[in-house]
This record gives C-alpha cells, sequence and structure tokens, in this order.
C-alpha cells in the first residue's frame, strides 16, 4: 500500500503504517487487517467505520498490543508520537503507554467494568498502577473526573450494577480520561445503549474532546455517528482499508460503491420518503481464502473484469480523500 | 386484527412492584405494520409477549378476530398459536444450536402436522427459506447455525414462523443486533410479507428510525404507558410528546453539515425523584409544568389519527 496518506497528516499522534495482523488457524491465516495505514493527528477524530468481521476490533487490539494468541503481526508499524509500540517491551509498553498516553473505551456493558468491586476502587486501581499519588488525592481526582462526565461523585461509592447503562459508560469514559491521555480509541462505544442516551454520551465525547484537546480513533459499525463527531474517516472492508478522507468529503462525494452502499443503508428521517432504505447483497469474504482482486468485487454493483483480478491500489483522488477502487477515475 | 385492550401486566421483585404495562391499548388492524417505539423498561416486549397469550396480564384482553385469546383451549388455541408468531432480537438464543437449519424450520410444521408427508415438508421449508432470500436453500437447510451469520441466522428464525402462514408476527427488535448493511434486507421480508400476504405485524424496537421506512401507525411507549400514538406520517413529521421529539432528535443524522442537531436533544441532565403520582415523563421533561407533577395526563385526540398524553397539547 502506498503512504502517500501520510503526507496529508499535519500533526501526526498515531501513524499505522502498513499494518498486517493475521489470526493463525489449522489450516492458515485469517487476513483480519492486511495492510492497513491510517493516522490520526493531535487533537483531531478519526471515524473508524465497517461491518462486523471487517477487521475493526483486530486494528484496535493491535494497537493496544492485546490481541488473542493465536493472532501475528506479520509486517508493518504502529507508531505513537513516534515511537514504534508494537515493538516496545511489554512492560514499558503498559507502564507508560496504556492509560497513561492511549486509553481505551470499549462497549458499554456489565463485563467492563468489575461487578465485585466498588467504582472508585476500580479507577483507584488504574491510577496508582501509574502514577505515584496519595490515596486522598487520588480520590480527589476521582470525583471530580465523575463529575465532569455528569455523574455525581457519591456514585463512586456504588456497585457497577447500581447505576443504569448510560451512568456506567460515563464512569468508563470517565475511567479513561483519568490520567489525561492524549489519545482515546473508542470501539463501538455507544452500540448498546437507547438511542438518547446514545446522543448524550457523543455529545459529552464531542465536548470532552474539544476541551480537553485529545486526539480520538472512533470505532464503530454505525457510520451515521462519525458524520457528527469525526474529522476524517476510515472506512474498512474484508481487513483493507477501502476509503480514508476527511469527513466532508467522504460523507459528500463517497467514491467507494461499499461506502455508497453502506450510506444508503442508514435510515434517515429526512428522506423517509424519497428513498428506499438499501441492503448490501451476499456477505463479506472468508479472510483465510479472500477472493482475488478487489476483495469487495463479489458484492459490488459497479465490478469489472479487472476487479477480480487486480487488487485496485489505495491512491488520491483530490485533496484529502483516497480510495482503493479501479471504477473511480484517478487523478 | 389483533387488539389489546388496557392491558396491565405488573411484575413483583422484592417487594416493588413494576407496572411493565400500565393500561395499554393498542390495535393491529388488517396489513398493517405497526410499529413500538420505547427505551429499555418502556414495556415494549411485554406488550408484545402479552398480545401473543405469552404473558397473563392481571389486567385487560386481547381480541384477535373478536375472540379473548386468553379463553381460547384446544383446536382454536392451536390455531392461534399457529397464527400468531414472534421474532426475537437475538437469533443465536432464539434458535437451538444443535438443530440443522432444516429441522428448525420443520419442527413447526410438524407440531401443526402441516405436511401430510415428507415432501410436503420439504418443499415448505424450501419455499420459506427462499421467501428470506436464502439462496441457494439446499445448501442452507442442511448447514448448522453456527456456521451462519448473524443476519442469516435471523433471516432462518423468520423462516421458521413464516412457515407457518402466520396472520400476525411480533418482531421483537428483530434487526438491532445485526449490522446496519444487512437491516435493509431483513425489512424487506416483512414488507413483501405484509404485501403479498396481507400478514399484519407489529413491529418493537428503541429505533424510530427504522419505523420511519416500515411502518404505517406508531405507539410511543414510556414507562408502562403509550404516550403518543398515530399515523407514523402524522407522528414523526409533527412530534408531540416531548419524548417522542427527544426520540426523533436522538437520531443521528449522517451528514457532517448538521453537526450540531443530534446534540440538541432536550432533556433533563439531573432528573427528578417521581412522585409516584405525576406524569411518568416529569423528571426528564424539559417543560415540566406544576399540572405535570400533580396527575398523569390521559391520551388525548388531536387529531383523527394523532393521540397524546401530555398537558402542553
Amino acid at each position: 500500500m502506498s503512504n502517500l496518506i501520510f503526507e496529508e497528516s499535519t500533526d501526526n499522534l498515531l501513524q499505522v503504517n502498513s499494518l498486517k495482523t493475521y489470526y493463525k488457524t489449522k489450516t492458515g491465516f485469517v487476513k483480519a487487517v492486511d495492510d492497513v495505514s491510517l493516522f490520526v493527528d493531535r487533537a483531531k477524530v478519526l471515524g473508524v467505520a465497517g461491518e462486523s468481521g471487517c477487521g475493526k476490533s483486530t486494528l484496535v487490539t493491535a494497537i493496544f498490543r492485546v490481541t488473542p494468541r493465536n493472532a501475528q503481526v506479520m509486517s508493518g508499524e504502529v507508531k505513537y508520537k513516534g515511537q514504534d509500540i508494537l515493538n516496545m517491551d511489554l512492560k514499558v509498553f503498559r507502564r507508560d503507554i496504556v492509560w497513561k498516553e492511549i486509553a481505551y473505551i470499549p462497549q458499554a456493558s456489565m463485563d467492563v467494568l468489575d461487578p465485585v468491586y466498588k467504582i472508585k476502587d476500580q479507577m483507584l486501581e488504574t491510577i496508582l498502577e501509574h502514577e505515584d499519588l496519595s490515596k486522598a488525592d487520588a480520590l480527589e481526582r476521582i470525583y471530580k473526573a465523575l463529575e465532569n462526565v455528569g455523574v455525581p461523585a457519591e456514585k463512586a461509592d456504588m456497585f457497577p450494577h447500581e447505576l443504569s447503562g448510560g451512568q456506567r459508560q460515563r464512569v468508563v469514559i470517565a475511567m479513561a480520561l483519568l490520567l489525561n491521555p492524549s489519545m482515546i480509541v473508542s470501539d463501538e462505544a455507544t452500540t448498546a445503549l437507547d438511542v438518547i442516551t446514545q446522543a448524550k454520551i457523543l455529545e459529552l465525547m464531542k465536548s470532552l474532546q474539544e476541551n480537553r484537546k485529545f486526539s480520538m480513533m472512533f470505532v464503530t459499525h454505525d457510520l451515521s455517528l462519525l458524520a457528527n463527531i469525526s474529522d476524517s474517516i476510515a472506512i474498512m472492508y474484508a481487513g483493507k482499508l477501502v476509503e480514508f478522507g476527511d469527513v466532508e468529503k467522504v460523507f459528500g462525494n463517497p467514491l467507494h460503491p461499499y461506502t455508497q452502499l453502506l450510506l444508503k443503508a442508514i435510515p434517515d428521517l429526512r428522506f423517509r420518503k424519497q428513498r428506499r432504505l438499501v441492503a448490501i447483497p451476499g456477505f463479506p469474504p472468508d479472510l483465510e481464502n479472500p477472493p482475488k482482486g478487489c476483495r469487495f468485487a463479489p458484492r459490488c454493483p459497479l465490478a469489472m473484469p479487472i476487479c477480480r483480478e487486480v487488487e485496485p491500489e489505495f491512491s488520491r483522488v483530490e485533496g484529502f480523500h483516497y480510495v482503493a477502487c479501479h471504477a473511480v477515475n484517478k487523478k | 386484527m389483533i387488539e389489546g385492550k388496557d392491558l396491565r401486566v405488573y411484575f413483583k421483585t422484592r417487594g416493588v412492584e413494576v407496572r411493565a404495562l400500565d393500561g395499554v391499548s393498542v390495535a393491529v388492524k388488517e396489513k398493517e405494520i405497526v410499529g413500538v417505539v420505547g427505551e429499555s423498561g418502556s414495556g415494549k416486549t411485554t406488550l408484545g409477549r402479552t398480545l401473543l397469550n405469552l404473558q397473563r396480564p392481571v389486567g385487560g384482553e386481547v381480541l384477535w378476530n373478536g375472540k379473548n385469546v386468553f379463553k381460547l383451549r384446544g383446536r382454536e388455541e392451536r390455531e392461534f398459536r399457529r397464527r400468531n408468531q414472534i421474532i426475537y432480537q437475538n437469533p443465536y438464543e432464539a434458535i437451538d444450536i444443535r438443530l440443522k437449519v432444516y429441522d428448525v424450520i420443520a419442527e413447526g410444521i410438524r407440531v401443526h402436522r402441516l405436511a401430510s408427508n415428507k415432501e410436503e415438508e420439504k418443499e415448505m421449508v424450501m419455499n420459506a427459506l427462499r421467501d428470506v432470500g436464502l439462496n441457494p436453500e439446499e445448501e442452507y437447510a442442511y448447514s448448522l447455525p453456527n456456521q451462519l451469520s448473524g443476519g442469516q441466522l435471523q433471516r432462518v428464525a423468520i423462516a421458521r414462523a413464516l412457515v407457518l402462514n402466520p396472520t400476525f408476527i411480533v418482531a421483537d427488535e428483530p434487526v438491532s443486533m445485526l449490522d446496519m448493511s444487512v437491516r435493509a434486507g431483513i425489512l424487506e421480508i416483512f414488507q413483501r410479507q405484509r404485501e403479498e400476504k396481507g400478514t399484519e405485524i407489529l413491529m418493537i424496537t428503541h429505533d424510530i428510525s427504522t419505523l420511519g421506512y416500515i411502518a404505517d401507525r406508531i405507539y410511543v411507549m414510556y414507562q408502562g404507558k403509550v404516550i403518543e400514538h398515530g399515523s407514523a406520517d402524522a407522528l414523526l413529521e409533527k412530534p408531540l410528546h416531548p419524548y417522542t421529539q427527544a426520540l426523533i432528535t436522538a437520531v443521528p443524522i449522517p451528514d457532517p453539515s448538521e453537526r450540531a442537531k443530534p446534540f440538541s436533544v432536550k432533556i433533563k441532565e439531573k432528573e427528578e425523584e417521581y412522585n409516584g403520582k405525576g406524569c411518568k415523563y416529569y423528571p426528564r421533561c424539559p417543560f415540566a409544568m406544576q399540572s405535570c407533577r400533580e396527575k398523569e395526563p390521559e391520551l388525548k385526540g388531536v387529531s383523527s389519527d394523532h393521540y397524546v398524553a401530555c398537558y402542553l397539547y
């Protein structure tokens, strides 16, 4: 993959460079992340979208180095502030990078917070693992962190099951921000929530991001969420990055047929009379034996003979807007 | 036609009484797709289960073509069970993973003795698979559930219901577990079923935007009550209840130029304590007045196809 894209970066914080992460199976390799390059600039939000099984979560786990045991980084690198974090000593990585520099907000569910510890004890652990702070000072910070996300400080003495889903997600966000990281990675952070709670959590994340100026990588299957919070958008399909660009460009002029179809699959009340919802025919391919050529070709309405033979190159179309598709005119 | 009248379902947990349905009336008329929307805990699933006689209410009745379903016995009850089907949110839990897809679908045919021989049974199963878009059907019929994706498995769950030729289907969050990209395909099956066979459908969801594309009428539930209902057009274009308005503004808009909109959801951050007698929504309602705290508002018609329970109107 050509790494022209890094030219678009103005002040890059995280850079994923031709990353390949495969899962080893009895019969071969599942190419879950296959030559993916992207970047997140300082104080900017990158939205990453794709269907289940497109490699989004593998990408996230690879960045945090928590992939399952059968996963292997075949090639490529992940750089954070210029440092290669994939090859860094794991202990140093966990002490100095995770939570302190890059924090994680997972999907809201009971499993994220330990059900047998009070909220404050889980948060204390996060602080005391990384920083030399008195317990009183740490507690002070916890109460403040909770209030910042709209959770009353007294909830710190409660157990996770005593909170509502929305409040638990707020606690998880507070926890991610405890050590004042420069970057947040959120993986389907609002997916299990009610629509209203989801809107509230998104609003919270966006305002925290704007006030504290951290970078964010927001991973989701729901492209519609990204329009409102992202600066740039990366669309993944079957382990590949298929489109990457400025948020206005990707939504205003989606180039890859997959992105176009994803957008047509979103219910939009403004146009419910004019448009029909579109389903993408077929199913994502088996990533152990992905189709030759473009991986989307078997489902693509515009597929040409060349699409089944040659993998399209990822190239620039206009400004910060890249796509991997034979059907798009390259400039 | 199926009709629930003043349904009341109360659950008792550790001495606390939860009113899952607190006097709910709904009707699904012939050839209609009716949406029920609300957040978790609003009672929408209980409503679906009660209409299908899977949950006994403490008050109220369900009429199926004029007959009280809680009084059906014998042949009539079997007929009711066959003609009224449910589709659940999570197909992984709704389907026995040890059975082949063929047997998952054939089970209902066998229970209701709809096929006189094996060939007829097979034909019915294959037709059902084709109806839900699982092609080639031979291949899917002999797969095991764990070989299928969530979307494919949900199609199997729908085929299992359709094979019995139902006249009414409760679809309880049938797409919320699925990827955006496959949702439209599932919704299409319901629409086609309605158009071709006239099946009545009650679609339960927390996502009002999906209903905009499929429902003829919509009921909005909040804590065991219907707080607004009407034709989809009236309700979506002129939502009256502050909660319905919040539900609609909370829908993310896939357009970066409308950035500010989803964040304009009007709902109170700090909730008041509910006093046990007023409107259930006043603790979160930005427009709450004194009267809202004193007595629950009743559903009132603002037009012939639009009803709302709110003192603002």
